[in-house]
């Protein structure tokens, strides 16, 4: 997939049209769907998924390999959602205090229970911070190494094991207030 | 707890459960979680959290991405970075009102558009999508026209438009039904019309009815 990603580059830099239709093929429905999982707005997401084709065209040829494609391709999806979501709201950033410490006293019972409810989870999920569900979406939909969320979203693996084990955290908080409050 | 095991060392292993659930750790890392599995209750019911909500994060993703429409718009912006800069004549003189065009240029659209209209199957609210081969007189602008159900969000108008990557350029008429046209979509393009066509149906909550347009 990488390989032949990147030889699609190599053609998409050369001009070749037809090249980039693949490498969209390729590409579109999970650029968008990452845009998505942090904007919540298709007609935004979509839009995104346009301008990051677009300047995969214009700059496919200062591509250099260091990453993989799909780091690049997400890195440049995520610059431009970054982008947006600070025209959207002018003040924002990535608003996580890595070091914040977890309550650490759920219920890992009441939580499976929780879980089985589809309703409770998803409600759940979309009360994560926009970074928490980023990390959530590259780990679980895309089935990502945390070395390479770690080049997409541009901080040290660390952050991204810690990002993700506050998203655990607070995702157990929430299922397990939803379990206390159901009947 | 085995002598190897401490809390950093649990909290470590911990920290790489959620790539052990999607399968991405290394050998190495996968070994010394097993081994922590083995040891720990809760690691496993972690796990077992972790994969629950794995496969609801999987289940729940949309599955309407732009698609095709999105690549057709991609190299209509390609094919317009391509076009050379208009010239001077082209160009709207400075301070004038180059207006006068814009109605008639809206008609021709509206007369090539009813010239070429394309005749389908009528799709009503989650039926199946059928384009019948007669009447396709190729060129002009591709409408499609539907009606919307009553308790529609304009957001979920707006995204239901906006997957077909469509505009509503009428209505609506007397019996709620509007007019869209597929954006830099040729009447003649049969392809990108079905595939209008069936994003709309995909969506019976918004859309209770869509044809192609007369």
């Amino acid at each position: 997939m990488q390989q032949e990603a990147r030889q699609l580059l190599d053609r998409i830099a050369q001009g070749d049209e037809s090249a980039l239709g693949d490498f969209y093929r390729a590409f579109e429905g999970p650029v968008y769907r990452f845009v998505l999982s942090r904007l919540n707005d298709s007609f935004e997401a979509a839009d995104i998924v346009n301008d990051v084709m677009m300047e995969v065209w214009r700059n496919a040829a200062r591509f250099e390999g260091r990453s993989k494609v799909t780091t690049w391709v997400f890195g440049i999806a995520r610059h431009k959602t970054i982008d947006r979501l600070r025209k959207r709201r002018p003040d924002h950033g990535e608003e996580l205090d890595e070091n914040l410490p977890d309550d650490d006293s759920t219920d890992p019972v009441d939580c499976l229970a929780a879980a089985e409810n589809a309703e409770f989870i998803q409600l759940c999920l979309e009360r994560l911070s926009e970074a928490h569900r980023e990390v959530v979406h590259l780990a679980f939909f895309e089935d990502l190494p945390y070395a390479e969320i770690a080049g997409i979203v541009d901080c040290p693996e660390g952050t991204v094991k810690t990002r993700m084990f506050h998203a655990k955290k607070a995702l157990q908080r929430c299922l397990q207030r939803l379990m206390g409050d159901s009947p | 707890m085995s002598d190897t095991q401490t809390p950093e060392r649990d909290a470590e292993l911990d920290q790489l459960l959620p790539w052990y659930v999607n399968g991405t750790l290394s050998d190495d890392e996968r070994a010394r979680v097993e081994t922590y599995l083995a040891a720990s209750a809760g690691a496993r019911e972690e796990v077992e959290l972790l994969r629950r909500l794995r496969d609801h994060v999987k289940e729940s993703q949309p599955a309407q991405s732009p698609g095709e429409l999105g690549l057709k718009r991609l190299q209509r912006e390609i094919a317009a970075e391509r076009k050379p800069a208009s010239t001077p004549a082209q160009a709207a003189p400075a301070g004038g009102s180059p207006g006068w065009w814009r109605p008639a240029a809206i008609a021709a659209a509206l007369v090539i558009a009813i010239q070429g209209a394309l005749l389908f199957q009528t799709w009503q609210g989650g039926g199946v999508v059928d384009i019948a081969g007669s009447g396709q007189a190729g060129g002009g602008i591709a409408v499609i026209e539907a009606t919307f159900a009553p308790e529609a969000t304009e957001a979920q108008i707006r995204a239901a438009l906006q997957a077909i990557d469509g505009r509503l350029i009428d209505g609506p008429g007397a019996l709620g039904v509007y007019r869209i046209q597929l954006i830099g979509v040729d009447g003649a393009d049969e392809e990108a019309i079905r595939a209008a066509l069936a994003a709309l149906a995909a969506r019976p909550d918004v859309v209770t009815g869509a044809n192609a347009g007369q």
